[in-house]
């Protein structure tokens, strides 16, 4: 008998084993569906999204990327944008280096696309129709997100690996094998993605959304990807390579000159341009201090406004690059080249004489921009003057007074700052700095670029868009404050080709300074390797008593750009991992 | 080693006329069996509790280094809190390490024992002796048997010890005069005019008032403190139950010069009380209950909230930054002009850069923690005689827990700059002591198993098996509670104790494992055969014993894998994305904070185990031996290959079963012994050797191999060949480019490896070893005459380099000090140095690569432990004994073993007395 119980007691014992005891799950892991079918944050996805564009103002090293070009220098030594100014460049340390960046955001752009359309979100008080018609609208934001990350991707590489699909770890070996998708798929893709968005989305959105996709950026993303495909460096004649550019097999069929592409870029700007009155506008400006505060330091429903990265409230783009004497941290940072000072047109529109050493540069009587984006010797910008001479009464704005900070070229910046943040002051103050991506002046200098090669001609419209090239850059001068009919600026332009380079680009160069432009410019007329192999210049102010002497100098005599630099170096890292993915020629 | 072995069995031969020692009759009390150690095929070492408890150590660890074959240690730290030492059995044989700690067959931690708690540690290396863990084991484990009563009279052991700790500086901190001389020579080679005068240094060479030159580190860390412990025991028992009771008690006093007038307390001291209860009762002649409690609870003051952090500020503060205090006059005013009111005469010194120590230490308050760990187990066996005899069932059941707190009573104070006599610039305010309680954190141990066994003997046929169920489960104070299920068994066959075959086997599951992977079987098989038990050794003299064994067996390790990874995860980030009129909204976002490991499981383990056991010539030499081979694949590290094409979010890390690594070595324990008259001796020593080679891991492919981890051991640091100090802007231009910042003389130029101009991470090669040793080795000496023994052990490493952090080689950064040691670097006036250039400015990028220079070899040896003993009858003794008494060793920076910066206490020196009384 005692034998049994013990057999079943032990049998008992073993049947008491836990089923499932493994089975539980972490119960405190937010998972796709509870996190994206509720009202308060279906599109949080998609708030992330946008989270990914990047912002210039610290483009390279904390500083413009402006720095890489004859327009500005940084003045901190150990900056990586001198290493890309002096054409230190490889594709171990491409210094200019989007790349994860981009496909991190058009990950994330894919990931709000499946959730709006794998999870369906509850609203209150919304019809069915209304929600859908909803969601069909944040899905196309994300479209156009996507297409804004395939053109930075385009800008600095070329042709670039279009992903479409949102993936997760199962399909990352079908990745192993991807290769570049050629140059003229990637300019379709991106207009394809445009073309979507732009027909689902609002021209310019309530108060409440501003800073999301409208059917403004779709067509303004648009537009300049074709003034981009159109744009010589990726029309050379008798290129092989579909990566970088055009070749004779890889040529849109329905454009089939280069003609025909800047004409179908006028289409695209004209589109962008004629939405001019639904909220898109050139603000005006009537004296220098307002292109900061209507345009720089606006909030971002300024009608100028079509892409950009939003921000809040700050002064650190102060800080960093205010004059010494009135940082924080002793400011600096990027500093504007005396190449760039003598770009600007005196208030009649003629040039500036050139700089000889003891000629002072004239500061008064000058476009009216020039007080609005650099700050000189004496100039009133800021709270107080600010004086960048050696000699009597240097200060620590004097050029090189101080290393990292000083100015190195004898200039300040002051475009984009705000002059009323006080760092002495217990509560400094904060502006927005809303860093433009494509404003509307860009769209105009796009579109004089496009008509002008499009038609060979700077004062026709025969498609009858309502604007001629130069009235586009009429329009452009009349906020600096230029007559058309008055205006120099045109003495002695007659060819088409005249107008290009001595118009357009330098136009573009002014008005669009320190905004990230000018580097890729010079890249996509061929323009680079001519530019920015020169010193770039400043000037040194001696002040003896009350005497001010001027000399001029090489601010840096290193700048190198070298031909393979018209692409950048797709990362070594991105190359070791996908084998399959061609790198540029010339790294 | 071939000749000392020779010596050793010279020696021998002579001794074998001597009366023979007593023959090594080991029980293994495995958690799950008990056989005869000369039975058994696995490869297991083990440790005496008796011969830990003269130590002048306070953590179990410590007492472990050189003693046993196989198992490698290092301490780095000491203190109560965080003196315990790491430890690896056989090296890193995977890069997810860790030992399984079993404390009387339950996981639980083991330094806080007291040596008196234990009857012995048993060392498990090989897939024989771990492969019944499963996934648990992979890396060795330790068994831990604490002491049980026995039938008799009551015994009483009481033991009482001091132990004397002294602190092991590493770093030298320069006096104010020296800090301006440097400080000087880096403002003029940055192009700054001198801060300090000839005269300032005239000053502080002359101590004149107002010129602070405070030792803060000499003035404020003692030299030394006396740790006190004491324990005591009674173990006895009746016809039907038996006890062993054990309490002690530690008490480490403050390591801090701390102001006594407070009205609280701000230094580290800190005090353990340990209990111990275990009974055994035979409920029946064949119901067997056997009943341990145990705990700990420990309590530990710190000044503001961690004595590291001041030991650290009492390191790095310029000996000139300030004075401690000011004394406080009547009429004293701030910038304000307000009257000051300070606390008690002095107001505390201070300046924006630095933190001052003697405030931090005595004007900021204190914690104090207090941890509390409590456990029970029960286990009741029945003897299934009536059934068939040699049966049985076991039962086990043990709970455990563990509380911390802390208790922070901190403060704000304000400091005082002064501007002219009699008024300051007073920054912050004095505040009042917080009491806020921190740290509230906890862990619960559940563990239930259940086992029915088989043990017979037939003639020369003995058989022994068994078959168990346990789970086990660890909660934290969220989160779903770790888990382990799992089935397991072992058989055994032995035929008249010559040749025997042992199997093990496991199905055991993770909880966080992914569906579908959760649940694997792991089996080994062990084989021996005792030669000496053959009958043409058996009446031989000079072979004792001789056995061969062999294991194999594939196991598999959970450590380090994430749990629960196999699912998706998404993860808010506030205010990602501004909108609205003006930007006035910021909102949020969602982003996969983890991508769905749908594979998630173990790391393979195959492990193979050759070993040789000897005891010869009247067992006076013995010695075992071990060869073995482990290799791994599936383990789980971080996978760099996903590609950026996926997008991740770059705060997403993905680790996935991908890596492989490849280990071998071997290891030697033996000696000599002997007794002859009143005299006799012991010799011993120890010798392991691990080396690994990663076979594959989740890093990048890279285009030379040197550049790769693949191919090289675990920990293998990269980095640059220093060839030298450039010494002027010629020798910069002909080298070839170093790109990370401006270069100029005085930085350190690299060698361009692959010769192509330019010097980038290509150039990188292989430099020094691993910190965790490939060579480990000890060697005792033992003498005793009469009731007089001493013992001496000589412990190292050797295989093992540290790579230096900036502290070891860059003055001033953020406002530190200089060392004595970091004075040698470049200027042109001092070409020779090898340490570059130095500035006050943000250090030079090209200056603080990894490169050789800053990686240096840490092998060392040391004297251990040294234990001079007056030995009673009855087993009283007194004795005194010291701990890394000293040290031979190229290392540069102060300690080999300690390699964290000044971010720790360092190791120590010790020195103990101490007395046992057993009655």
């Amino acid at each position: 008998m005692k034998k049994y119980i013990y057999i079943s007691a032990i049998s008992l014992c073993l049947c008491a084993v836990s089923c499932g005891y493994l089975d539980e799950e972490p119960y405190h892991y937010l998972t796709e569906e509870a996190a994206l079918i509720t009202e308060a944050n279906y599109l949080k996805p998609s708030n992330m999204a946008y989270s990914f564009i990047p912002d210039g103002y610290n483009c390279v090293g904390n500083a413009f990327l402006d720095c890489a070009t004859d327009d500005a220098m940084a003045t901190a030594s150990g900056s990586n944008v001198h290493k890309l100014a002096r054409g230190n460049v490889s594709a171990d340390s491409p210094i200019l280096n989007p790349w994860a960046n981009c496909y991190r955001g058009i990950h994330q752009a894919l990931f709000a696309q499946y959730g709006l359309t794998t999870y369906k979100p509850f609203l209150a008080g919304k019809t069915e129709a209304a929600v859908e018609e909803l969601l069909e609208r944040y899905y196309n934001e994300m479209n156009a997100l996507q297409a804004l990350y395939g053109f930075i991707l385009l800008q600095h590489y070329g042709g670039f690996p279009i992903i479409d699909e949102y993936m997760g770890l199962d399909d990352e070996e079908a990745l192993e094998g991807k290769t570049r998708d050629t140059f003229a798929d990637c300019v379709e893709h991106i207009v394809a993605l445009c073309d979507s968005a732009a027909n689902h989305l609002p021209v310019k959105l309530a108060n409440s959304e501003v800073g999301r996709m409208t059917q403004g950026a779709a067509l303004a993303i648009k537009a300049k990807t074709l003034v981009y495909a159109a744009s010589p460096l990726y029309n050379q004649e008798g290129n092989t390579n579909p990566l970088i550019g055009y070749t004779a097999a890889t040529v849109p069929s329905d454009y089939p000159e280069v003609t025909d592409r800047w004409k179908r870029a006028a289409a695209a700007c004209a589109a962008v341009i004629n939405l001019k009155g639904t909220g898109y506008a050139l603000v005006a400006a009537n004296n220098s201090a307002a292109f900061n505060t209507a345009i720089f330091n606006a909030n971002g429903n300024c009608a100028e406004w079509i892409v950009m990265k939003t921000a809040a409230k700050n002064n650190s783009m102060e800080n960093r690059h205010y004059p010494p004497s009135l940082s924080k941290n002793n400011g600096g940072g990027t500093v504007p080249t005396q190449d760039l000072v003598n770009a600007f047109t005196k208030s009649d529109g003629s040039d500036i004489s050139v700089m000889t050493d003891g000629t002072a540069t004239v500061y008064t009587g000058r476009d009216r921009r020039f007080d609005a984006f650099i700050a000189y010797e004496g100039c009133k910008t800021f709270a107080s003057q600010i004086y960048t001479h050696i000699g009597d009464g240097a200060t620590k704005d004097a050029l090189n007074a101080t290393t990292d900070h000083s100015t190195t070229t004898g200039y300040y910046l002051a475009k984009h700052l705000s002059p009323k943040i006080n760092f002495t002051a217990a509560s400094p103050g904060t502006y927005f700095h809303i860093w433009p991506i494509i404003r509307f002046s860009d769209i105009y200098l796009l579109y004089a670029e496009a008509m002008v090669n499009g038609y060979g001609d700077f004062n026709v419209d025969p498609e009858g868009y309502g604007l001629t090239a130069l009235g586009a850059i009429q329009a452009i001068r009349k906020r600096a404050g230029y007559n058309a009919s008055t205006d120099k600026f045109y003495n002695g332009i007659t060819s088409a080709e005249d107008f290009m380079n001595k118009v357009v680009k330098r136009e573009r160069r002014v008005e669009l300074c320190f905004e990230g432009q000018r580097y890729f410019d010079l890249r996509r007329w061929l323009d680079a390797e001519e530019v920015l192999n020169k010193p770039v210049h400043g000037v040194e102010i001696t002040k003896t008593g009350s005497n001010l002497a001027y000399k001029y100098f090489e601010a840096d005599n290193r700048r190198t750009f070298t031909s393979n630099m018209y692409f950048s170096p797709i990362p070594k890292s991105v190359l070791k991992l996908n084998k399959a993915i061609q790198q540029n020629p010339g790294y | 080693m071939l000749s000392l072995l020779a010596i050793f069995l010279m020696t021998a031969q002579a001794a074998v006329a001597q009366e023979a020692p007593a023959k090594d009759s080991t029980v293994l009390d495995l958690s799950y069996r008990k056989v005869a150690k000369s039975d058994y095929n696995g490869s297991v070492f083990v440790v005496k509790g008796e011969d830990l408890m003269t130590s002048a150590t306070t953590f179990l660890t410590e007492d472990l280094m050189g003693i046993v074959p196989g198992l490698m240690l290092r301490q780095s730290e000491s203190g109560l809190e965080s003196g315990n030492a790491s430890y690896w059995i056989r090296g890193q044989r995977s890069p997810n390490n860790g030992v399984l700690v079993l404390v009387d067959g339950l996981e639980r931690a083991f330094a806080t024992l007291t040596a008196e708690e234990i009857e012995s540690i048993q060392v498990l290396k090989d897939a024989a002796a771990t492969g019944i863990y499963g996934m648990r084991a992979a890396n060795g484990a330790l068994l831990i048997t604490t002491k049980k009563g026995i039938s008799g009279k009551p015994k009483v052991d009481f033991a009482a010890q001091l132990i004397l700790e002294d602190p092991i500086d590493s770093y030298e901190p320069l006096s104010s005069a020296g800090y301006a001389k440097h400080y000087n020579i880096a403002q003029l080679y940055d192009g700054l005019n001198p801060t300090y005068s000839e005269y300032d240094i005239f000053n502080y060479q002359q101590g004149t008032e107002g010129y602070a030159d405070v030792a803060w580190r000499n003035k404020y860390f003692k030299k030394n403190w006396l740790l006190q412990r004491y324990n005591v025991n009674i173990k006895g028992g009746m016809k039907n139950a038996t006890y062993f009771v054990n309490f002690g008690y530690l008490h480490q006093p403050g390591m801090f010069n701390t102001e006594k007038d407070l009205g609280y307390d701000t230094n580290n001291n800190a005090d353990r009380y340990n209990y111990r209860s275990n009974i055994t009762v035979d409920v029946t002649s064949s119901t067997h209950l056997n009943v341990d409690l145990y705990g700990w609870f420990k309590r530990e003051n710190m000044p503001n909230t961690a004595a590291t952090t001041l030991y650290n500020l009492l390191c790095k503060t310029p000996a000139n930054a300030f004075p401690e205090y000011y004394w406080f006059k009547e009429g004293d005013t701030d910038q304000d002009g307000n009257l000051i009111t300070p606390m008690g005469d002095k107001l505390v010194a201070g300046s924006t850069y630095n933190t001052n120590p003697w405030a931090y230490m005595n004007r900021s308050g204190y914690s104090r923690s207090m941890k509390m760990y409590g456990s029970l187990s029960a286990q009741l066996r029945q003897d299934l005689d009536v059934i068939t005899p040699g049966l049985y069932a076991k039962l086990n059941f043990s709970l455990d827990s563990q509380t911390n707190s802390t208790i922070q009573r901190t403060r704000g104070y304000a400091y005082y700059t002064p501007i002219v006599d009699g008024l300051y610039q007073k920054t912050g305010n004095d505040g009042n002591l917080s009491n806020t309680v921190e740290g509230k954190s906890g862990n619960r141990y559940l563990t239930i198993s259940g086992q029915i066994g088989y043990d017979r003997s037939f003639g020369r046929n003995n058989i022994s098996a068994a078959a168990s169920y346990e789970q086990f489960e660890s909660s934290a104070d969220n989160g779903v509670p770790n888990r382990y299920q799992s089935i397991y068994g072992y058989a055994s066959y032995n035929y008249d104790h010559r040749y025997g075959i042992d199997v093990t086997g496991i199905y055991q599951g993770w909880y966080g494992f992914a569906p579908g992977h959760k649940f694997g079987f792991f089996p080994t098989v062990s084989a021996g055969w005792t030669i000496s038990n053959e009958k043409f050794l058996k009446e031989s003299k000079a072979i004792n014993f001789l056995k061969l064994r062999a294991s194999y067996g594939q196991i598999g390790n959970s450590r380090g894998v994430d749990q629960f990874t196999y699912k998706s995860q998404i993860k808010n980030v506030g205010s990602i994305f501004v909108t609205a009129q003006a930007m006035g909204t910021n909102l949020a976002g969602y982003y996969e904070s983890n991508i769905a490991n749908t594979s998630l499981t173990w790391e393979n383990v195959r492990q193979l185990n050759v070993g040789l056991d000897a005891s010869l010539f009247g067992d006076r030499l013995y010695f075992n031996f071990d060869w073995w081979k482990d290799n791994r694949d599936k383990s789980y590290t971080a996978n760099n290959r996903i590609s950026t094409l996926l997008g991740l979010n770059s705060e997403v890390s993905i680790s996935s079963n991908i890596g492989a690594t490849e280990s071998s070595g071997w290891e030697i324990g033996g000696g000599l012994r002997d007794k002859i008259g009143k005299f006799g001796y012991r010799l011993g020593g120890t010798f392991t050797y691990a080396k690994n080679t990663l076979l594959k891991n989740g890093s990048l492919d890279e285009q030379f191999y040197y550049v790769s981890p693949i191919g090289f051991s675990h920990g293998r640091k990269l980095g640059y060949v220093v060839e030298g100090i450039f010494q002027s802007y010629e020798q910069i231009a002909a080298h070839a480019t170093q790109n990370w910042s401006e270069v100029k003389p005085g930085d350190i130029m690299y060698k361009d490896i692959n010769s192509d101009g330019v010097i980038d991470t290509n150039d990188r090669v292989p430099i020094g070893y691993n910190n965790i040793p490939e060579i480990f080795y000890g060697f005792n000496l033992g003498l005793s005459y009469g009731p007089v023994s001493l013992n001496l052990l000589f412990q190292g490493a050797a295989h093992v380099s540290h790579s230096l952090t900036e502290i070891d080689f860059e003055p001033f950064t953020s406002y530190t000090t200089i060392y004595s040691h970091q004075t040698q670097y470049w200027t042109p006036e001092t070409p020779q140095y090898m340490l570059p250039r130095t500035t006050l400015g943000a250090s030079s990028a090209n200056n603080t690569q990894s490169s050789d220079l800053f990686v240096c070899d840490a092998d060392y040896l040391r004297l251990k432990r040294v234990e001079l003993a007056y030995n009673f009858k009855g087993g009283s003794c007194i004795y005194v004994s010291g701990y890394n008494l000293f040290t031979w060793s190229d290392y540069p920076y102060g300690d080999p073993e300690y390699s964290n910066g000044l971010s720790n206490i360092p190791v120590t020196r010790n020195i103990s007395l101490g007395g046992r009384i057993t009655f």
